[in-house]
């Protein structure tokens, strides 16, 4: 290839290249740099068109960005449309060989042909620039297209034109690399600088948070009702708030330093301590233990230490509750219950007093048994048996009080005053029919009275369900009354039921003029008689928690009544026991049996 | 009303023909993708061939599928196809007479072109609006040419439904001449040179009819959704577009076009064929029959023979170059079908999904497991000079008795 330049035109191309050098650097943008590209290539190259394409990598193409001599409006839509894929042919080769596609008409380039064409060329030079061989920058094409051809350099035609591009695109190339390097690098600079600043914001931030909060912490510690102090591993006091002076009576230099053995303790040594608190601080996260301590001047307190470890370096902080005053109410409480407890234990001897004794059942039964059990240490469940007139009469009453436990005992109390009045009634008139039905209705009339409960304003409202038996072994004359309470018995081994009353006795609601039925039977031997409160088949237990009922007791009584009522006693209780199980008792239990 | 099974694979020709429609599967890359590369040479006004397209192969479908059928019928023919295809729900409840405004939230084009690009200013789902229109054109008698359809709200734009409004007016799509019937090139096979070939391809014959829509009409298999195609209306788009870019750009317009077709050939092998080869399924049936990377390839176009997309085959393999055929392939029977002649090789998704295919057998770690699933695995890939080039050789369209590929490094 020969040069058709004259020296005086490569010196003006080599002068406006070493220009464009000088005068190009990092900080140019891209857009000055294309149109100097473009530019040398027509102006100082005399090529007719000049077009630069750039990649865009979100989608791989390659547009163009740029472009010279493309001036109708068919030549500048045909620049909107033409791209180039990074996998397509054309870069594709340019990528792999590394070197330039100078496509001219007496040289054509397949690859390019079509393209070429499209450009509104007749020949181009195609190079790639900037970037690497794996994603290029940009392209350039320079290259002539139908005008009148003398007007314009030829490609290949001359050899330092061609060297003036190549090295032209080198520093294109060079530039666009510095250019996006140092974008790059700025962008960097700036973010960090940035980020500096955000980051320092942040902590002046926290700072004041911090501040803040130890501001609070600093309230909290000073103004609380509570005593703190601070330990370290070594259980040296490191730090109290005032709380803790006032409670033990010591300056804060008298504490501050020292063991936390200065705060004396008394009652328990120093080793139980550290065995309930030190030795299990690693053990639990939190713990609290009453100790008595010693004020400076000796007078003795309790306090409830909590605990919390601080740190890791072992720190543990003490908070502190001044509980003397809850000690002693709780000393005070438990003397309280205990006293009860005994008053509640003597009423119980003083119930056990008005119970039968069972020599007394031997009297008039050939056999019996006596299942009496309250459900607290008294209760509201009684039965009486008194002698009448004579050795031949009895008077057998099972009662079931309003409650149980202290109130109910309470009424118990009352039930046997009214049946000494009853017995002190019937033993004056030596003819008198004894009437249990009567005896009902007495005791009915007398509670409501005594209690004030034949008014519908008074606050008490307490009576009792319970059977009366009047029996005279001499006349064999069984006589029974009861009030919500039935009787049952054995004949000839078949079991009968005398339902009593649906009526209780003494309560507000119970008609003072209530006439109760009475029932008589002609005894004989070997006849067997039930009398229950409804604790026993009221009691809750089974699979299902509900109560045993009547059906079941009725069972029970027929599956055993043949026994005697030593063994009948036995089942009764085991009985009870298996349906009760793990259930609470419900109620005071009473039942009274006896065979003629 | 529509049941898939009722429709027999032809086995002879590779091919799956419903209504008088070839129907082939097309992944979510490759549909999302071709769709980018029309919208982004906005320079074209591609949409009257994107909604022209479908309604033209909806249209004819259609016509088949509801002869004799009422109009309530019609509608629920109409709705099945949707879903069972693919394409999401409707409800053609509200179409009438007068058309319709349908409003619908499951869209196969929404939801998978914002899974893959994000929101976007305008509608995507330019297939609904050809569907719909054809089906009102079918049950109320109309001309396609009479009708006017037009999303004027979308999912893939932030909205809430997709809005599609159908009715007679300013057509605002590309009808076309009527198509001839399929014809298939009745000559001898190249076989696959696998002894399994036989297995694999029996163990999935039928499985295509497994595909199915879902309770939200979509098919999610193998990693991709996948669509059932009237192969007529994907075929178009790519053809339209050539044509379009040809008459913008010159001759460097169908170079262009090739190349941005070849690339979603290429995204849509890569992707699903990936998928596959990474299934339960393939690795329970297929995987015990392969020992060598040329099996899996072998393998592959075994299974895929049963998908409708004609019958696969290779010439020759090896890592550095390899030379596939399709017998019947379903790009160049449409493009026959539709525009006779061409004087170009118009099978682009075939392959790029071939060069897809070699990229994963040799220049990724799938054999062992492992399969790149993002867009930035793909473009890095493409951007490595390792990658495969591709020639392609041979066109039915062209007037030659298959398709040829040659890809090599």
């Amino acid at each position: 290839m020969k040069s058709c330049v004259s020296s005086e035109q490569v010196s003006k191309i080599y002068h406006r290249l070493y220009e464009i050098g000088k005068s190009i650097n990092e900080t140019a943008s891209t857009e000055e740099l294309y149109n100097m590209a473009c530019e040398f290539a027509t102006n100082e190259l005399n090529y007719e068109k000049a077009l630069i394409f750039e990649h865009d990598d979100s989608n791989g193409w390659f547009k163009i960005v740029k472009s010279k001599g493309y001036n109708t409006p068919v030549e500048q839509k045909i620049l909107r449309i033409i791209n180039l894929l990074l996998s397509g042919e054309v870069i594709e080769y340019l990528r792999i060989n590394g070197e330039p596609i100078i496509h001219t008409e007496k040289s054509p380039k397949k690859q390019v042909q079509s393209l070429v064409k499209s450009l509104f060329l007749t020949e181009a030079y195609f190079e790639l620039f900037g970037g690497d061989s794996d994603i290029p920058y940009g392209l350039i094409v320079v290259g002539n297209g139908m005008n009148d051809a003398s007007n314009f350099s030829t490609l290949l035609e001359d050899s330092i034109l061609m060297l003036a591009l190549g090295n032209f695109t080198v520093q294109l190339s060079n530039t666009i690399n510095n250019i996006v390097f140092y974008k790059a690098w700025q962008s960097e600079k700036e973010n960090l600088e940035k980020n500096i600043i955000k980051r320092t914001q942040q902590i002046e931030a926290q700072k004041i948070e911090l501040e803040t909060h130890r501001n609070h912490l600093q309230k909290i510690f000073h103004n609380r009702g509570s005593g703190i102090i601070i330990v370290d591993k070594n259980k040296v006091i490191l730090e109290v708030n005032p709380k803790v002076c006032e409670m033990w009576g010591y300056l804060e230099e008298e504490i501050l330093g020292q063991h936390i053995g200065i705060l004396q303790i008394t009652d328990q040594s120093a080793a139980e301590f550290r065995e309930i608190t030190f030795e299990k601080v690693l053990e639990q996260t939190c713990i609290e233990v009453d100790c008595q301590m010693e004020k400076k001047s000796g007078l003795r307190f309790w306090v409830q230490f909590s605990r919390e470890v601080l740190n890791t370096q072992g720190d543990i902080l003490w908070v502190i509750n001044d509980v003397t005053e809850l000690k002693e109410s709780q000393e005070e409480i438990k003397k309280i219950h205990r006293e009860t407890q005994d008053s509640i234990q003597y009423a119980s001897l003083i119930q056990q007093a008005i119970i039968p004794e069972e020599r007394n059942f031997v009297e008039y039964f050939s056999d019996f048994l006596t299942l009496w059990k309250p459900k607290d240490i008294v209760g509201g469940d009684i039965y009486l048996l008194e002698e009448l007139r004579n050795k031949d009469e009895c008077l057998l009453m099972v009662i079931d009080c309003t409650g149980h436990g202290v109130p109910g005992a309470f009424v118990t109390m009352l039930v046997k005053a009214i049946e000494r009045q009853v017995k002190g009634i019937i033993s004056a008139d030596s003819t008198l029919e004894v009437s249990p039905a009567w005896i009902l209705s007495y005791f009915n009339v007398t509670m409501k009275k005594l209690l004030k409960q034949e008014i519908g304003n008074t606050v008490s409202n307490v009576g009792f369900d319970g059977g009366v038996i009047y029996f005279n072994k001499k006349t064999n004359i069984l006589k029974f009354a009861g009030a919500g309470t039935p009787l049952f018995y054995v004949e000839d081994n078949e079991l009968k039921t005398i339902k009593g009353d649906r009526h209780s006795v003494g309560y507000k609601r119970s008609k003072m003029d209530f006439q109760f039925r009475e029932h008589m039977i002609e005894v004989k031997d070997g006849m067997k008689f039930y009398l229950t409160t409804d604790g026993y088949f009221d009691q809750n237990g089974g699979y299902e928690g509900l109560p045993m009922g009547k059906k079941k007791f009725k069972e029970i009584l027929k599956r055993n009544c043949h026994e005697s009522f030593v063994t009948q006693k036995i089942k009764f209780i085991n009985e009870l026991k298996n349906h009760q199980k793990s259930h609470i008792r419900n109620d005071d239990i009473t039942l009274i049996a006896f065979e003629i | 009303m529509f049941n898939i099974n009722d429709y027999k694979f032809d086995e002879k020709h590779n091919y799956l023909e419903i209504g008088g429609e070839a129907m082939i599967f097309h992944c979510h890359h490759y549909i999302t993708n071709l769709q980018r590369t029309i919208l982004d040479a906005d320079y074209i006004d591609s949409s009257r061939f994107l909604i022209g397209s479908a309604a033209d192969s909806v249209y004819y479908q259609l016509t088949n599928l509801c002869k004799g059928l009422n109009v309530e019928e019609s509608k629920k023919m109409a709705e099945d196809i949707y879903k069972c295809f693919g394409f999401g729900l409707i409800d053609l409840e509200c179409m009438d007479e007068n058309g319709c405004e349908l409003k619908t939230t499951n869209s196969f084009f929404s939801k998978t072109w914002e899974m893959k690009f994000g929101k976007r200013s305008e509608p995507i789902d330019y297939y609904t609006s050809g569907f719909l229109a054809a089906t009102y054109a079918v049950i109320y008698n109309k001309e396609l040419k009479d009708i006017r359809a037009i999303q004027t709200s979308c999912l893939a734009c932030g909205d809430e439904v997709n809005t599609h409004v159908i009715k007679l007016g300013d057509c605002n799509y590309d009808t076309y001449p009527k198509k001839t019937p399929t014809k298939f090139k009745e000559v001898p096979k190249l076989k696959i040179d696998w002894e399994h070939e036989e297995a694999i391809t029996n163990a999935f014959l039928g499985a295509h009819a497994t595909m199915v829509g879902n309770e939200e009409g979509l098919i999610p298999a193998f990693g991709v959704y996948l669509a059932r195609n009237q192969s007529d209306y994907i075929n178009r788009l790519q053809f339209e577009f050539v044509h379009k870019m040809t008459e913008v750009a010159g001759d460097y317009g169908v170079t262009l076009a090739g190349e941005l077709l070849l690339e979603a050939g290429h995204a849509c092998g890569f992707f699903t064929y990936g998928g596959i080869m990474t299934s339960n399924e393939w690795n329970s049936v297929v995987k015990p029959y392969l020992e060598t990377k040329e099996d899996w390839i072998k393998a592959l176009a075994s299974l895929v023979n049963t998908m409708g997309w004609g019958y696969h085959t290779a010439v020759e393999i090896s890592e550095n170059r390899a030379v596939f055929r399709n017998y019947n392939d379903f790009e160049d029977l449409s493009y026959v079908r539709m525009y006779g002649k061409s004087t170009y090789p118009v099978h682009w998704a075939n392959s790029g999904g071939f060069t897809g295919l070699m990229q994963l057998i040799y220049n990724s770690d799938l054999v062992n497991g492992i399969k790149i699933e993002t867009e930035e695995g793909f473009r890095h890939m493409r951007r490595s000079k390792e990658r495969y080039k591709t020639v392609m050789t041979k066109s039915i369209a062209c007037g030659d008795d298959y398709l040829e590929v040659e890809i090599y490094k």
